[in-house]
């Protein structure tokens, strides 16, 4: 069965990458050593769902991400009426920004740890 | 009860009343009740957030409006049927903790300084290390707040915990787990009462946080709060639980298995662990294994002697109370104090019996109802590393039990400690000798041959998660992965499976907070206060990535859709309301046996 999961090893790469975005990016809150396997991926359909659900997308499938060996994320669901979700990661090096579409057509364009923050807060 | 006849009603509550020892009419009374969704506080009515404002970068916890359960339709492939919520009756009911990490944070084998070392040990010391207990006792006060389901009304059947009771492999922190659950109380102090002797008081060990006086640190810069005397009252305090009222069962945690669920345990340690040395600082650290390795080989007695003229290596070096009890178990000794619990709420072993203990075999399965069989893997790995693996040997008994709960028409679910992204462990043996390791995508494959598994029930990664499996064709099964009591948002949840009898079936997980104020109380040092100051903590220790750990929405209060496996009316009414009135005896047994307030 073709591996759904990242390595180990990539998943490593990938956190030593979004510590140092973190810092750069100067967030408070979400930055700090993914010390087991693959958080990331987690972290990147948590934000992806919440900005869906955020936006009223009736989602029939949750995004599923992965990561392949040259640092690539990527996600795919489904919303309602089988309208394919995509969420891609351009440059994982830098600021991790997130490019969501729905049907081809992006809707959200923004950082994966904003939206982690945001979304830990109290609204006024 | 409209599935039994008056007959055998008042034939189940006659039996029912002698084996709970409880008085036939209050248990008929009880019992001729509907079932009635319980009110008790949960996440459905209100969750906690961060505050808005923050002192520097320190933010406190706020009460925020509560989350519907989301309709999760992933595995279904149809749209659910808009009729269903009228139609459905309760399966089954669980509650799950996971990483529970009880922690003794005075022991002299928990080496904060590691901390200093590397990365992986980053855990060997939190903020809120001395508030384990209190948390745990307040999830336990939650879970069973709603041993009534907030849905249903049905009776919660039984919980489960999915490993990291202990967190140090210290024999108390996995004693103190226990009694927790079984609803005892407990002193949290494995040193010397009225004193708390550890990092967060020695000025040097400049890496923790100190209560006393934060600005010795990062932690003062950050905004961490003044707490004057806490640590005293924490390891003080008589931490009273009142029990779960339903029987739990347990498996392994990487913690449970390695030290600091990491590293294999040495005999010095096993040795420090009960003695009355205990270090702040690294090179401090060194000096007692030199001194350990001396006196157990005299080859090192020079060594140890130029090592000893250097003053920096007694720098960190503090005298502590020694305490025999905090032992470090070895992985009988996890099962043995298990099957060392009382009967109630049981089962004795939590899962574990004495044959597990002679033969080994630290996996287990149980029936928690009729037509519910769980089975209870070790993914842990006894060489290295914190992930974990499926060993040849559990996965094909695991193949076995599953084709013949299949061909007995029984659900299944099966609980481990690892979960579905922490799988990748390849270190070797994990568990006995020339053990072929079993990785994630060959152990979902496995697990979805099996229609009648229904869920995956695991922890580890300390995030609420839950990942659709899905079978090609349709169907599939749900990953359920809760949060930890020690890390924010210290969440547990819990979980029923519901006929919809529309050959679909619903599995509705409900996240947990402890029974706590969201906002801390300044000066607040009861039990409940102590709880709310650590889950506050937890928030705010930048260290452990503490927000994305609440998962997005659709991975805490939802209803999760699948096919059912088979024709579910096999179950009859007269069966689960049979079951029903077991589950609601248990309860009302637990509620007779608390003194009363």
């Amino acid at each position: 069965m073709k591996s759904t999961r990242p390595t180990r090893r990539v998943g490593a790469a990938i956190t030593v990458a979004l510590v140092g975005i973190a810092a750069l990016s100067g967030c408070s809150q979400v930055k700090g050593l993914a010390v087991q396997g693959n958080m990331n991926v987690i972290y990147l359909e948590t934000a992806a769902s919440d900005v869906l659900l955020s936006q009223n997308v009736a989602i029939e499938k949750k995004p599923v991400c992965t990561v392949n060996d040259s640092a690539d994320y990527s996600c795919i669901g489904t919303a309602a009426g089988g309208v394919p979700i995509t969420v891609t990661v351009p440059d994982s090096s830098g600021d991790p920004i997130m490019i969501i579409t729905l049907g081809g057509k992006q809707v959200f364009s923004g950082s994966v740890l904003d939206v982690i923050e945001a979304n830990s807060q109290a609204t006024p | 009860m409209a599935g039994l006849s008056r007959r055998a009603f008042l034939a189940t509550t006659t039996a029912l009343a002698g084996s709970f020892a409880l008085p036939n009419d209050l248990l008929a009374r009880s019992l001729a009740a509907p079932l009635t969704p319980s009110g008790a506080p949960s996440t459905l009515q209100q969750t906690i957030r961060l505050s808005q404002t923050a002192n520097q970068q320190y933010r406190n916890l706020v009460a925020a409006p509560g989350e519907p359960y989301i309709v999760r339709t992933d595995l279904l492939g149809q749209q659910p049927n808009p009729k269903r919520a009228a139609a459905r009756r309760s399966l089954a009911y669980l509650g799950h903790f996971s990483d529970i990490h009880i922690v003794d944070a005075q022991s002299p084998g928990r080496l904060e300084p590691l901390i200093a070392v590397a990365a992986s040990f980053i855990d060997a010391s939190r903020p809120q290390d001395t508030m384990t207990v209190q948390v745990l006792a307040q999830m336990v006060e939650a879970v069973d707040a709603l041993s009534t389901s907030p849905l249903t009304g049905a009776p919660m059947n039984a919980a489960l915990n999915t490993g990291d009771s202990a967190d140090s492999r210290n024999s108390l922190e996995l004693q103190w787990c226990i009694d927790m659950l079984d609803g005892r109380s407990v002193v949290p102090n494995s040193g010397k009462r009225g004193e708390y002797q550890g990092v967060q008081v020695w000025d040097e060990a400049d890496y923790v946080y100190h209560p006393d006086n934060p600005g010795l640190n990062e932690f003062g810069t950050r905004g961490f709060p003044a707490v004057p005397g806490v640590l005293q009252a924490a390891v003080d305090q008589n931490v009273e639980s009142v029990g779960l009222r339903v029987p739990w069962f347990t498996v392994y945690g990487n913690h449970d298995t390695l030290f600091m669920g990491n590293i294999q345990v040495e005999s010095a340690l096993a040795s420090w662990a009960i003695n009355d040395r205990k270090s702040s600082l690294w090179p401090a650290t060194v000096n007692l294994m030199a001194n350990w390795w001396a006196s157990n080989s005299s080859m090192f007695q020079q060594l140890v002697n130029t090592i000893r003229a250097r003053n920096e290596f007694f720098a960190g070096v503090h005298t502590v109370t020694a305490n025999p009890e905090r032992k470090i178990f070895d992985q009988a000794g996890f099962m043995q104090a298990h099957l060392k619990s009382p009967a109630t709420p049981g089962p004795v072993g939590h899962g574990f019996t004495q044959q597990n203990v002679d033969t080994g075999q630290t996996w287990w399965k149980t029936d928690v109802t009729d037509w519910l069989r769980v089975f209870g893997l070790d993914t842990c790995n006894q060489v290295t590393g914190a992930d974990g693996a499926v060993p040849q040997d559990q996965f094909d008994w695991l193949r076995s039990e599953l084709e013949q709960a299949q061909a007995e028409k029984k659900l299944a679910i099966v609980c481990s400690h690892h979960n579905s992204y922490t799988l990748e462990n390849v270190a070797e043996p994990a568990i006995g000798p020339s053990q072929n390791l079993i990785h994630s995508d060959e152990f979902v494959a496995m697990l979805l041959e099996f229609p009648n598994l229904v869920a995956w029930v695991n922890g580890h990664t300390h995030i609420n998660t839950i990942t659709a499996h899905p079978r090609a064709g349709s169907g599939g099964f749900w990953e359920i992965t809760t949060a930890s009591c020690v890390d924010y948002p210290q969440q547990q949840q819990v979980i029923e499976i519901v006929d919809n009898r529309d050959s679909t079936l619903s599995i509705f997980t409900t996240t947990v907070d402890h029974q706590s104020s969201a906002a801390w109380n300044q000066g607040d040092y009861s039990q409940a206060g102590l709880a709310s100051l650590s889950r506050q903590l937890a928030a705010n220790a930048w260290q452990f990535e503490p927000l994305p750990r609440q998962g997005s929405a659709l991975d805490r209060n939802c209803e999760l859709l699948l096919p059912a496996p088979f024709d579910l009316s096999a179950i009859t009414e007269k069966q689960l309301e049979r079951e029903h009135a077991v589950s609601r005896a248990r309860l009302l047994a637990g509620d007779v046996r608390r003194p009363q307030q």
